[in-house]
């Protein structure tokens, strides 16, 4: 709490935040004792990344213009985008379905986190950061750029991160995911991406990719109503239009039902276990 | 401000005890008594609470949407809360999602209505009945029958052309039951509480909130119609006495966030209902304990230094799993269409004291449930039991959870996505305690018991083997990944014990506190064991019977005189 609101005070006199102020926040959201910058990590030999040495480095970060480019290829890893032979999407990944705005949400960690969806990020991410947030976000991007670039580079004999093959760069993430020093960044990344893709945040194609139905009503990014419903040959049905009792009387309703028996279990006797009514003895 | 008779909470304890005491109070008292119930999230119906902040909230599957939306970022948005622990910077031992908003966890139950089995009610540990004698499946059967005719409960069917096909089960259960069949078992429909006459796809992302039967349907426009005044954005703080003698009755401190800048709200009355749900009334109590002096303390047990209150937390034993089902079954499970849950197996219930039932979850959710890779499994301790999670060094790679291989298996959801899950006994091995300085209340497994460990086991083993039946596979599993125990049903934390033996509970069999007369807890918290099946409906029935008992005045003091003195 206390280093929380430190940091979000320097924060608002400074538009840059140090390496060590981002270190102290990703520790007032929980991070940090997974990042290993805890003295017990550091005792069970877990690695430091690369931004944290020299750790006494308090030079501002300066934003990576190309920063950007390497975080959305890093989603593009962790949930791509299929395209055929020429290149035409068939299926959209992270990017399309706009997960790097799902990242910069405001209050994105501690939102998902009260909704269960980041459940190991520490309690204090439910603290306020908000006047931290837009310049922790730019930094993290930028931390998180540069050590893929290291790890890149070391596995490349130079090249960028963006510059590497994909199957390099597959392996740099999975790399990255297996080392607990960088494995909380990119489960937050990891995240965004799926809470865009399966969460329709800001589209719904992700979902429409995987099979379900298209919302019926998407305004303001904001599903309203049940999916529509459709008669079995797949039309649509409007409930101002069309006679839904109609259909339904004919048996044309896809009204979510199935009205089919399973086989019974020849040996499987449930007399003694349930009554008539459904209910458990 | 003072009202006769306050009750915190609108789930099925505080919404049935609303609409009893009110509809009593009226009859008896006219205008001349005041019932009012507090809720801590708002009106998702919007008709409940005109003074409600929050707009109509019209689907629990997209509550996630509603949420991160730039103008929903606001803890009151949300029809859910999760609460939970970390332990020593590491895992997450215990995850709760319960329902907030008027309605509780009516808001997203998937209107599962069983009665329990005759055996819980018999439960002993440490050769002293867990529940308190007057509690039966025999006794609590008229009060069953009476929330199952305000919750419109009914059984669904596999196919009958005398009822709507809105009351069919779907195509998840069939190919569940088929699963079922294949290793030997029986799935067969459930009990369901159901409100649209129609099938509006209700749960699904997109779900329409009016097609759930939630007590805002029932129980709390009862309520409401006899006089009780709702307000909803109203979060309770903590409660004290208001006098040395309990005949003074009560003092609620709460916060008013229904008129823009939160409004400190303080509340005497002469009878005090806590019914915020186990996690919610437990925590209320463990931030008000300081108020209580010795004599009228509310964990009598602490004051012989055997503390009950906050312990013995059961998550009911919920174990859910995902996978997919094979190709070689031709059908597509279209798991997200019609009810979210319509079908159970009891096969397995008399010898291993489980059952299992297939169910719809958001994606998003089963995708989310690889999140809990965070915590390393590493630390027992930290745990306080064994996980058979991957160990560090362990290959990781027999797990993807991102890349193109996970994303063209999640391609498969929309078609092929099975997600069951085992009710079961355990051993109410959770506990609730505050952190954060006392303003947010944990939720911690504190180890799991070895049968607990060994029904869990065979339950996902069956489960296992059903998948593999099907041919597919399971492939989501938090339990066994990191041992973080994730419950819909918790229950306990102020549990029931008879007056005659305080120490070994928080309240007597009618819900009072066992040392602060006119203070009662009626809901989840006081559930004294897991109960096998989903409990809304038991916990709205233990509600009606203590409702009846205490307007009766039968082996009480009756509401009545309550009301009439002091």
């Amino acid at each position: 709490m206390r280093v929380c609101s430190r940091v979000s005070s320097s924060s608002t006199t400074r538009s840059k935040l140090t390496r060590r102020e981002v270190l102290e926040v990703l520790a007032a959201l929980g991070l940090a004792p997974m990042l290993g910058c805890a003295e017990e990590d550091d005792d069970r030999g877990i690695r430091r990344p690369g931004w944290l040495d020299p750790p006494d480095d308090t030079a501002p970060i300066v934003p990576d213009v190309d920063a950007d480019r390497t975080v959305r290829a890093l989603l593009d890893v962790i949930l791509p985008a299929e395209r055929d032979e020429g290149g035409a999407l068939r299926s959209p990944g992270a990017l399309e379905v706009s997960a790097l705005e799902v990242l910069a949400i405001r209050d994105f960690v501690p939102t998902a986190r009260a909704l269960g969806l980041v459940r190991d990020v520490g309690l204090a991410a439910s603290l306020p950061i908000e006047p931290a947030s837009e310049a922790f976000d730019e930094a993290l991007r930028t931390l998180l750029a540069r050590e893929l670039d290291a790890r890149a580079a070391s596995h490349t004999g130079g090249l960028l991160f963006v510059e590497a093959s994909p199957a390099e760069r597959e392996r740099i993430v999975a790399e990255g995911f297996d080392d607990p020093a960088l494995r909380p960044l990119l489960l937050l990344v990891r995240a965004a991406c799926f809470v865009a893709f399966l969460g329709a945040v800001r589209s719904d194609a992700g979902l429409v990719a995987i099979g379900f139905p298209p919302f019926e009503d998407f305004e303001d990014r904001l599903a309203c109503s049940g999916y529509p419903r459709s008669i079995r040959e797949g039309r649509r049905l409007d409930p101002a239009v069309d006679d839904l009792a109609a259909y339904q009387a004919r048996g044309d309703l896809d009204d979510y039902t199935y009205a089919r028996a399973p086989a019974p279990t020849e040996s499987d006797d449930l007399s003694m276990v349930i009554d008539e009514h459904g209910d458990l003895y | 401000m003072f009202r006769d008779v306050v009750i915190v909470g609108s789930g099925f304890g505080g919404a049935v005890i609303a609409a009893r005491l009110g509809r009593h109070v009226a009859s008896r008292w006219g205008g001349a008594k005041s019932v009012l119930l507090l809720e801590r999230g708002d009106d998702p119906g919007g008709d409940l609470d005109p003074r409600s902040r929050g707009g109509a909230l019209n689907a629990q599957g997209n509550r996630f949407a509603h949420s991160l939306a730039p103008s929903y970022v606001t803890r009151w948005a949300s029809l859910t809360t999760d609460t939970e622990a970390i332990e020593r910077g590491s895992a997450p031992t215990m995850s709760v999602i319960a329902g907030r908003g008027l309605g509780g966890g009516s808001n997203v139950y998937c209107g599962v209505s069983l009665r329990a089995p005759a055996s819980i009610f018999d439960q002993q540990r440490e050769r002293r009945r867990l529940w308190p004698a007057v509690y039966s499946r025999a006794a609590l059967d008229p009060h069953y029958a009476r929330v199952e005719s305000m919750l419109r409960v009914h059984r669904m069917q596999w196919t009958d052309a005398t009822v709507p096909r809105w009351q069919l089960a779907t195509k998840r259960d069939f190919v569940f039951a088929e699963g079922c069949r294949r290793i030997g078992a029986t799935a067969v429909p459930l009990k369901i509480a159901d409100h649209a006459d129609a099938n509006e796809g209700w749960w699904t992302q997109g779900q329409r909130f009016e097609g759930r039967q939630s007590l805002a349907k029932n129980y709390l426009r009862e309520a409401r119609g006899a006089g009780v005044e709702i307000a909803s954005g109203v979060e309770v703080e903590d409660i004290a006495p208001a006098g040395a003698d309990p005949s003074a009755g009560y003092v609620v401190r709460a916060v008013d966030h229904r008129d823009g800048a939160p409004r400190e709200l303080v509340i005497e009355c002469r009878m005090l209902v806590i019914a915020a749900g186990a996690i919610g009334s437990t925590a209320i109590l463990l931030r008000s304990e300081p108020a209580f002096d010795e004599a009228r303390a509310l964990d009598p047990g602490a004051t012989e230094g055997a503390p009950r209150l906050g312990r013995h937390v059961s998550g009911n034993g919920d174990y859910g799993v995902t996978g997919l089902i094979g190709d070689e079954l031709e059908e597509d499970v279209e798991g997200h269409k019609g009810k979210p849950m319509s079908s159970f197996s009891p096969s397995f219930w008399r010898e291993h004291r489980f059952v299992l039932i297939p169910f719809y979850a958001e994606p998003i959710y089963l995708a989310m449930s690889q999140f809990s890779t965070l915590a390393s499994p590493d630390d027992e301790a930290a745990l306080g039991r064994r996980s058979t999670g991957p160990r560090r060094g362990e290959d990781r790679s027999a797990l993807p959870d991102w890349g193109l291989a996970y994303k063209q298996r999640l391609a498969r959801f929309g078609s092929r996505m099975l997600t069951m899950g085992c009710l079961a006994l355990d051993a109410s091995e959770g506990e609730i305690r505050l952190g954060d300085g006392g303003r947010r209340e944990e939720v911690r497994w504190t180890r799991t018991d070895d049968e607990t460990e060994a029904r869990w086991s065979i339950a996902l083993d069956t489960m296992r083997r059903i998948y593999e039946a099907l041919g597919g596979e399971l492939f989501l599993d938090s339990y066994r990944r990191d041992g973080t125990v994730s419950t819909a049903h918790p229950l306990g934390g102020a549990r029931m014990s008879e007056a005659e033996e305080p120490l070994a509970g928080i309240v007597d069999p009618l819900g009072e506190c066992h040392r602060n007369p006119g203070l009662f807890v009626i809901d989840g918290a006081i559930v004294p064991s897991a109960i096998g099946v989903n409990p809304s409906l038991t916990i709205a029935a233990v509600a009606e019977s203590i409702a009846e008992r205490l307007i009766a005045g039968r082996g009480t003091t009756s509401l009545d005189d309550r009301l009439s003195s002091g």
